[in-house]
C-alpha cells in the first residue's frame, strides 16, 4: 500500500528540488506559485483531503527533477503573484466510477509562454482503496511527467532569456480515458422503436419526439438519447438526440462526457454543430474538458472544415485558453487537403495568440509553406499578417521569409514572401545577393528589384553593389517579356535608375 | 557538393526544341560526371508488426541500393530523413516501407525527387507483398523482393532522366516522355477478410429493398462505435451489386476510414475501380482527409484517375509531386483519344503550373509540334478566334512560355507554323508581344499584315522598329508601300499603315 505524502514531505520535496532563492538573479528558474484542489459531486471512495495530498506530492515531483521552475505554493487568491501559475485539480466522476486529474500551468505576471494543460484519467471502478491510491499516484505522477515534457524546454528558454523553440510535430498533452456507452434494460416502446435502428428513419424520429420530454427526469430516456446521439445511423437523428439532451447536459458529468466524445468521434458536420452548441454551456472541470475536445477538433486531420472553422470560432471567443499555441501549430501542419482545413486556425485563433509567441507556432508551418491553390494562399496570408502586420520584421523572419522566397516549391506567395524579407532591419551584401539572384525568374524580377531598393534604402552602402548588379542583370537577366507580369529587363532598367535617382542628393 | 567542380554544361533536348531553355539553369555536375543523391530511409511502426522495424529498414535500403546504384548512374550518400528536405545533393530519394494489419502485407515506397537541381520530376515507385503465417527468413526475402522491384520500377522511368541530368558531351538528344511509359506504381490487391455471418451481413444482400435499407442502417450504427461490421461494410462497397448500397456502405466507413489503414485501401480501392459517379466522389471526399502513407496513396489515385483523362480531386493544390511529369503526359494522350468534343486537355495543362519550364517544355513541346488533327496529341485551337475563347492550344502554348528568361528560335519556328495553319491570334500575340525581336521576326509579322491585314501584326512591327531602330527604315518603307497602294487587306486601315509608318520615322 503506498503512503500518502503529508504536508512535510511536500515541502521538503520543493526545498530539495528549488535551485535558487526566490527573486533570484537574472538566470534564475522561473517561479510558479500553485495550489490544489480535489472536488467530487456524489461518489466519494476516499478522503478528499487525502487525495489533494497525493496528487500535488506526485504531480509535483516530475515537474521540479528538471530544475527549470521554482515552485510555491499558495491560495488561489494569491496564485498569480509570481512569474506563472499552476494549478492542479483533481475530480471524482459518479457512475462512470473514475478520477481524473487536470494540470494548467498558466501567466503569473510573466505572459511569455503559452498556457499548457494536461489531463489523465483512470477508471477506480469496483477497486478496494489501496489499489485505487496506486492508481491515482500513478495518474497524477504520469500527469506530471507530461506537463514536465511540454515544459521544460519552454521554461528553459526563458532562465536562458532566448527565444522559445518552434513546435515541432505537435501532440496535444492529454488522454482521454476510455468511455462506456450506458445500458438501457427497461425498456418502453417509444424507447424500442428510438434504439432499433432496423426501424426505418421515420419511426426512430417520432419516437424520439415522444421520449425527449423525459429526458431530464428519466435517467433510461437519458441513457436511451445518449445512445441515440451514439450510434444511430442517420446524422440528422444523432444530431435531434445531441440537442434532446441539453438540460441534462447543463450538470451531468457523465452525459457530458459522453457528449464530449461524441464530438470527438462523430465526423458529420451537422451532428458536429449542434454538439458545439451543446457544450458552449459546460462549466467548470467539464469546461477544461470541453476546451480540450475543441481544440483536438480544431487540430484533427479528421475533422470535416465547417465543423473546424465553427469550432475554431467558439476556440476564439475563449481567448488564450492552455495549449492553444499547440492545438494551432499542429493544425497549420496538418495533412488533410480537404478546403478550408487550416484557414480557421489562421482565421480564429493564431490571433488569439500573443505576438511574442506566435514565430514558435508558425515556424514549421512557414518553413514547409507550398501554396498553389486560393484556399493555401488565404492561410498563409493570414499566417503572414498575424506574424507581421503592424510590427518591424526582425532578422530571423525576414530570412525565414526569404527562405521562403528563394523555395520554388512555396510556389504562388513567393513574391508576397519576398516583400517581408526587404524588411530585413540589417541587410548585408550576402543578403542582397540572395534577393538579387531571384530578379532572374521573371515571375520575381518586379518584387526582387523593389526589395533591392527597399533594402538600399535602409543599408545605402549598398548602394553601389546593388547598381553593379542590375547592370549586370540588364544585360544578361531575364530578357523575356512575360504574358502576365510586363518586360523584366524594362523593370530591371527601372530599378537601375531609381537607385541612381536616389543617389543624387 | 564537395566533389562536383565540373564545368556547367547545357543539355539538349528534343532536337534543339529545348537547348535554349536547358541552358537557363546552372548544372553542377560531379567529378565522375554522376549526380549526387541523399537518401534516407524509414520503416513507418504500424499497429501490425511482425518483424522489428529497423531489421525491415536494413533489408529494404540494402535492396533497392543495389538495384538503384548498379547501373553507374548515380552515387548514392546516406542521410536523416530530417536532413533529406534541406539536403545540398542533386536529389534526393526516400526509402519508406509499412506494414498493413489484417491485409497482413509490408508495402515499400520509393520517392525520387529534385534536390538542389530542379531539371527532374519527381517520381515514386511502389511494391506490396503480403507476409501472413511466414518465418521471419521468408518475411526478410519477400520484403527484399518487394523492394527490389519497386527500385527496378523507378530506375526504369528514372535512368532516361538520370542520363539526361548526366549531360554526356556528344549524347543523342534525350528523349520526352515516352508514351508507352505507365506509372510507376503497383497497387496491392486489396483483399477484405470474410465477415462474420451476421444478420446484418446477410440481410445487405437480401432479394427486399427494405431489409437491404435495415442492414445497412444497423451495419452503419456499428461502425459509429465499433470497428466489428467494417469488413462486411468493406465487402458491400468493393462487391455489392447495388450501386446505392455501395455509396452507402462506403458512407458508413466514414468515421473508421479516417484512421484505419485498411479500410483506406478500400476507399481507395473504391475511386479507382468503381464506375459510379456516386462512389467515386464519395471516396475521393474520404481521401481528402487520409494522412502519412496513406495520403500518398490517395495522390497516386488521384494521379491514376487525372493520367485517365478523369477526376483529379484536390492535385492542383498539391505542387510538384512524384510521377506527375508521367501522369500529365498520359493525360495529354487519353484525353485525345476521347470523342471529337470532349477532348480538352486543359485539366491536363493546368497540373504543369508547379513544374519547372525546362520539364514542362519536354512534355508540352511535341503536342504543341502536333499537326496532324486527328493525333491523341494534337492541341486543338480556335484560330482567328482564340484569345476569346481560350484553347488547349493557346494554354499549352502560354505554359511553355512562362517563366521563360530567353527566347527560343526554335519555339518561334513552331509558333510560327501554327499560325500558318490556322491562323492562330494567339500564336501571332505572342509573336507581336514577346518574341525576340528579329530581321526574321519582322519578315514574318510583315507577312501577317501584307496577307491576312492583321492589326496586332502591326503593333508587332512597331514593337521590333523600336528595339532594333536599324530595322526601322525598311519596316517603314515596306509599310508605307502598302498604304500607298492599297495592296493590303481591309481587316486593317490605311490609316492605321500611315500612323505605323510615321512612328517608325520617329525611331530612325
Amino acid at each position: 500500500m503506498s503512503i500518502v505524502l503529508g504536508p512535510l514531505a511536500i515541502e521538503l520535496l520543493l526545498l530539495a528540488a528549488a535551485p535558487g532563492e526566490p527573486g533570484a538573479a537574472a538566470g534564475a528558474p522561473p517561479e510558479v506559485r500553485y495550489a490544489a484542489k480535489v472536488v467530487t459531486k456524489s461518489w466519494q471512495p476516499l478522503e478528499l483531503a487525502d487525495i489533494e495530498r497525493m496528487i500535488e506530492a506526485k504531480a509535483l515531483a516530475p515537474l521540479l527533477a528538471p530544475g527549470t521552475m521554482r515552485l510555491a505554493r499558495s491560495s488561489y487568491a494569491d496564485l498569480t503573484g509570481a512569474d506563472y501559475s499552476l494549478t492542479i485539480d483533481g475530480r471524482f466522476i459518479e457512475e462512470a466510477e473514475k478520477f481524473s486529474v487536470y494540470l494548467t500551468f498558466g501567466p503569473g505576471k510573466r505572459s511569455d509562454l503559452p498556457s499548457f494543460h494536461v489531463s489523465d484519467t483512470e477508471a477506480l471502478g469496483g477497486l478496494p482503496p489501496a489499489v485505487m491510491q496506486q492508481k491515482i499516484e500513478a495518474l497524477s505522477e504520469r500527469a506530471g511527467r507530461r506537463l514536465a515534457e511540454v515544459l521544460s524546454p519552454r521554461l528553459q528558454a526563458v532562465r536562458l532569456e532566448v527565444a522559445p523553440p518552434p513546435i515541432e510535430e505537435p501532440s496535444l498533452p492529454w488522454e482521454w480515458g476510455p468511455i462506456e456507452a450506458p445500458r438501457v434494460t427497461a425498456r418502453t416502446k417509444s424507447l424500442e422503436d428510438l434504439l432499433d435502428v432496423s426501424r426505418p428513419d421515420h419511426q426512430r424520429q417520432e419516437a424520439l419526439q415522444l421520449v425527449k420530454g423525459q429526458v431530464f427526469d428519466q435517467p433510461a430516456v437519458r441513457d436511451a438519447v445518449v445512445l441515440c446521439l451514439l450510434r444511430d445511423p442517420l446524422p440528422a437523428l444523432r444530431a435531434a438526440c445531441g440537442e434532446a439532451l441539453v438540460p441534462v447536459a447543463r450538470t451531468h458529468v457523465p452525459t457530458q462526457r459522453l457528449i464530449l466524445h461524441a464530438m470527438r468521434t462523430d465526423v458529420d458536420d451537422g451532428v458536429l454543430a449542434a454538439l458545439t452548441e451543446v457544450s458552449k454551456d459546460f462549466v467548470g472541470l467539464s469546461r477544461k474538458e470541453c476546451i480540450e475536445t475543441w481544440l483536438e477538433l480544431a487540430a484533427s486531420d479528421a475533422t470535416p472544415p465547417a465543423s473546424a472553422s465553427r469550432i475554431a470560432q467558439a476556440l476564439g471567443e475563449e481567448g488564450d485558453v492552455p495549449n492553444l499555441d499547440l492545438a494551432v501549430a499542429k493544425c497549420l501542419q496538418q495533412e488533410a487537403l480537404a478546403y478550408g482545413k487550416k484557414h480557421a486556425c489562421a482565421q480564429w485563433l493564431l490571433r488569439v495568440i500573443p505576438e511574442a509567441r506566435r514565430s514558435a507556432v508558425v515556424w514549421r508551418y512557414l518553413e514547409k509553406v507550398a501554396v498553389w491553390d486560393q484556399g493555401e494562399n488565404n492561410v498563409f496570408g493570414e499566417v503572414k499578417e498575424g506574424l507581421v502586420r503592424g510590427r518591424k520584421v526582425d532578422a530571423p523572419i525576414a530570412e525565414l521569409f526569404l527562405s521562403i522566397a528563394e523555395r520554388r516549391s512555396a510556389g504562388l506567395v513567393r513574391d508576397d514572401a519576398l516583400y517581408v524579407a526587404m524588411e530585413h532591419p540589417k541587410p548585408t551584401p550576402a543578403l542582397l545577393e540572395r534577393v538579387l539572384r531571384l530578379a532572374h525568374e521573371p515571375s520575381l524580377t518586379s518584387a526582387s528589384t523593389r526589395a533591392v531598393s527597399e533594402l538600399v534604402r535602409t543599408a545605402p552602402e549598398l548602394r553601389e553593389l546593388a547598381m553593379g548588379a542590375l547592370r549586370t542583370l540588364v544585360e544578361e537577366g531575364p530578357r523575356v517579356r512575360q504574358k502576365y507580369g510586363g518586360d523584366p529587363r524594362e523593370e530591371l532598367r527601372e530599378a537601375l535608375e531609381r537607385l541612381e535617382r536616389s543617389k543624387r542628393p | 557538393m564537395e566533389d562536383c567542380g565540373a564545368p556547367m554544361r547545357s543539355v539538349p533536348v528534343v532536337a534543339a526544341l529545348l537547348a535554349a531553355t536547358a541552358a537557363l539553369v546552372p548544372r553542377p555536375v560531379c567529378a565522375a560526371g554522376l549526380p549526387t543523391v541523399a537518401y534516407a530511409v524509414e520503416e513507418v511502426p504500424s499497429g501490425w508488426q511482425p518483424l522489428e522495424p529497423s531489421d525491415l529498414a536494413k533489408t529494404m535500403e540494402h535492396a533497392a541500393l543495389e538495384v538503384l546504384s548498379k547501373p553507374g548512374l548515380m552515387v548514392l550518400k546516406r542521410t536523416s530523413k530530417r536532413a533529406l528536405a534541406g539536403s545540398p545533393e542533386d536529389y534526393v530519394l526516400e526509402i519508406t516501407g509499412r506494414t498493413v494489419a489484417e491485409a497482413e502485407s509490408h508495402t515499400v515506397y520509393l520517392t525520387f525527387s529534385p534536390g538542389s537541381r530542379g531539371d527532374t520530376g519527381s517520381f515514386r515507385a511502389s511494391d506490396t507483398v503480403v507476409l501472413a503465417r511466414s518465418s521471419r527468413g521468408v518475411m526478410l526475402g519477400a520484403v527484399e523482393a518487394s523492394a527490389r522491384k519497386a527500385a527496378a520500377e523507378l530506375l526504369r522511368v528514372l535512368a532516361p532522366q538520370l542520363e539526361l541530368a548526366r549531360g554526356a558531351p556528344g549524347s543523342p538528344a534525350p528523349r520526352v516522355l515516352d508514351d508507352s511509359r505507365v506509372l510507376p506504381w503497383r497497387w496491392p490487391d486489396v483483399q477484405v477478410p470474410a465477415p462474420s455471418a451476421g444478420k446484418a451481413a446477410q440481410q445487405l444482400y437480401s432479394k427486399k429493398t427494405d431489409e437491404r435499407r435495415a442492414a445497412l442502417r444497423e451495419l452503419t450504427s456499428l461502425a459509429l462505435v465499433a470497428a466489428a461490421p467494417r469488413n462486411v461494410l468493406e465487402r458491400c462497397v468493393l462487391t455489392h451489386p447495388e450501386e446505392e448500397l455501395r455509396a452507402g456502405c462506403l458512407r458508413a466507413l466514414r468515421p473508421l476510414s479516417r484512421h484505419i489503414a485498411p479500410t483506406q485501401r478500400v476507399v481507395i480501392e473504391a475511386f479507382r475501380k468503381d464506375a459510379a459517379r456516386e462512389v467515386k466522389e464519395e471516396a475521393s471526399e474520404q481521401m481528402m482527409f487520409f494522412t502519412g502513407s496513406a495520403r500518398a496513396e490517395a495522390v497516386q489515385a488521384w494521379l491514376e484517375s487525372a493520367a485517365r483523362c478523369e477526376a483529379r480531386g484536390p492535385l492542383d493544390q498539391l505542387g510538384d509531386l512524384p510521377n506527375l511529369d508521367l501522369a500529365v503526359r498520359s493525360c495529354l494522350l487519353a484525353c485525345g483519344k476521347r470523342p471529337k468534343y470532349q477532348r480538352s486537355k486543359r485539366s491536363c495543362i493546368e497540373l504543369l503550373a508547379p513544374v519547372p519550364l525546362e520539364r514542362r517544355r519536354r512534355i508540352l513541346l511535341p503536342a504543341l509540334a502536333e499537326t496532324d488533327t486527328e493525333a491523341p496529341l494534337y492541341l486543338e485551337g480556335a484560330g482567328e478566334r482564340e484569345g476569346s475563347t481560350g484553347t488547349d492550344w493557346q494554354w499549352a502554348m502560354e505554359a511553355a512560355l512562362e517563366g521563360a528568361t530567353r527566347w527560343d528560335p526554335a519555339l518561334e519556328e513552331l509558333i510560327w507554323r501554327r499560325w500558318q495553319r490556322s491562323l492562330s491570334s494567339s500564336a501571332l500575340d505572342v509573336l507581336a508581344d514577346q518574341a525576340e525581336p528579329s530581321e526574321r521576326l519582322a519578315g514574318r509579322l510583315l507577312e501577317a499584315v501584307t496577307t491576312a491585314g492583321s492589326p496586332r501584326a502591326l503593333r508587332g512591327l512597331l514593337r521590333v522598329g523600336k528595339a532594333r531602330p536599324e530595322l526601322a527604315p525598311s519596316l517603314r518603307e515596306k509599310l508605307a508601300e502598302l498604304a500607298v497602294t492599297g495592296a493590303h487587306p481591309k481587316s486593317i486601315r490605311t490609316r492605321d499603315l500611315e500612323e505605323a509608318v510615321k512612328s517608325l520615322e520617329g525611331k530612325r
